[in-house]
């Protein structure tokens, strides 16, 4: 989507004489960027609803049926560890093809672009 | 060896961690990449701080990866109080457990014996599933958390703690015999009096050996004594009267019999 919307500016940066390479840098940092920042946020605020929960009681559910009167929640280091590397490889890796395909734009097909 | 999906799935993650290192590697930003990156996530308005694009890409990720860890959470929760409710239950005298972080956290009263544990063992075999407890799923070990379960063990898990960080907080006693052939209790080797005084069918206490290889060596010892003419372990069962572990019970009567015998004819 940032490619699509950003294909004027790209032709642009082309046309001022940017390497391709640095193009596809560009849309991999941004990629990488907003991974680094969504994992941070989610991995925070995960521990954070799971601590409340577990604390607070905030989910009771039927003991009669669960032998347990509230969700417990207990955080293993290690999951957590586990989800946020997996999902800062799938950030780094996801951005690869859109931004391998901004580097290959035409500058003046680019800057036609509606 | 087998390959299962779980080590095909290890092996994709670490692949998958060294093409990223390697892309990362190739692709450090430079000053004006960088500049040109954060540039294309704001907003073209001055009005607006960040693109509405950045937004809707990085609460998706936060979104999953709180969801994620939060499932996680809950799973590790309900499998530790599960594990905590049923192998845990035993003996009704307080236990110590000492947690991770050096403290000792709480002091937990076992139930009374013989309700939740029950389930676990039917005629002496063990009935948890192959990955419940223990290294590798070792039936040693899974017996041994039956074992701990019904409150008869003679590890150190006795109050369901690991086994480095168990603090006993009470002298362990001696409980009844359960059965000739098969007894769970905490017997010393050397202990001659206190084996034949628990054994009294066996002059010198039995041979004194632990686990479950010694429980087949006594085994097959009584049944080589009392004549039987297989010398395996359910074989002495069935010679001593004993149920033997796997077989099949006796089919009940129709229920014409039983109204029959009932009624007195």
């Amino acid at each position: 989507m940032v490619v699509r919307d950003k294909t004027r500016e790209i032709g642009i940066l082309l046309a001022m004489g940017m390497q391709r390479s640095r193009i596809r840098r560009v849309f991999l940092v941004q990629g990488v960027f907003i991974g680094l920042v969504g994992t941070a946020l989610g991995a925070v605020l995960g521990l954070i609803v799971g601590a409340m929960v577990n604390r607070g009681h905030l989910i009771p559910i039927d003991p009669s049926i669960y032998f347990i009167d509230h969700l417990p929640v207990l955080n293993n280091p290690l999951d957590a560890l586990a989800v946020i590397g997996a999902s800062l490889v799938i950030a780094t890796l996801a951005p690869l093809y859109p931004s391998m395909q901004a580097a290959r734009l035409d500058p003046v097909n680019a800057i036609r672009y509606e | 060896m087998t390959i299962t999906v779980v080590d095909i799935l290890k092996a994709l993650f670490v692949l998958a961690a060294l093409v990223t290192i390697v892309v990362l590697a190739t692709n450090w930003p430079k000053g004006l990449d960088l500049q040109v990156a954060m540039r294309y996530l704001r907003s073209r308005r001055s009005s607006r701080l960040i693109s509405l694009i950045t937004v809707i890409a990085v609460g998706g990720v936060t979104i999953g990866v709180m969801a994620l860890v939060i499932v996680l959470g809950v799973m590790n929760g309900m499998q530790n109080d599960l594990r905590e409710k049923i192998l845990v239950s035993d003996l009704g005298r307080p236990r110590l457990c000492r947690r991770g972080d050096g403290h000792r956290r709480r002091v937990r009263h076992g139930q009374p014996r013989g309700d939740e544990p029950a389930a676990l063992l039917h005629q002496g075999r063990s009935h948890l599933p192959e990955n419940a407890v223990g290294r590798r799923g070792r039936r040693r070990d899974r017996d041994q958390a039956v074992e701990q379960a019904l409150g008869v063990s003679r590890g150190r898990h006795h109050d369901g703690c690991p086994r480095r960080l168990a603090v006993q907080s009470q002298p362990r006693r001696v409980r009844p015999q359960v059965s000739p052939l098969r007894s769970h209790r905490p017997v010393r080797n050397g202990d001659v009096r206190l084996r034949q005084q628990l054994r009294p069918h066996e002059p010198s206490g039995g041979p004194g050996l632990r686990g479950a290889w010694g429980r087949r060596h006594r085994d097959r010892g009584a049944a080589r004594r009392s004549g039987a003419r297989h010398r395996g372990r359910a074989a002495a069962r069935k010679h001593a009267g004993l149920p033997v572990p796997g077989a099949r019970l006796a089919a009940p009567e129709p229920l014409a019999v039983l109204r029959a015998q009932a009624s007195g004819r």
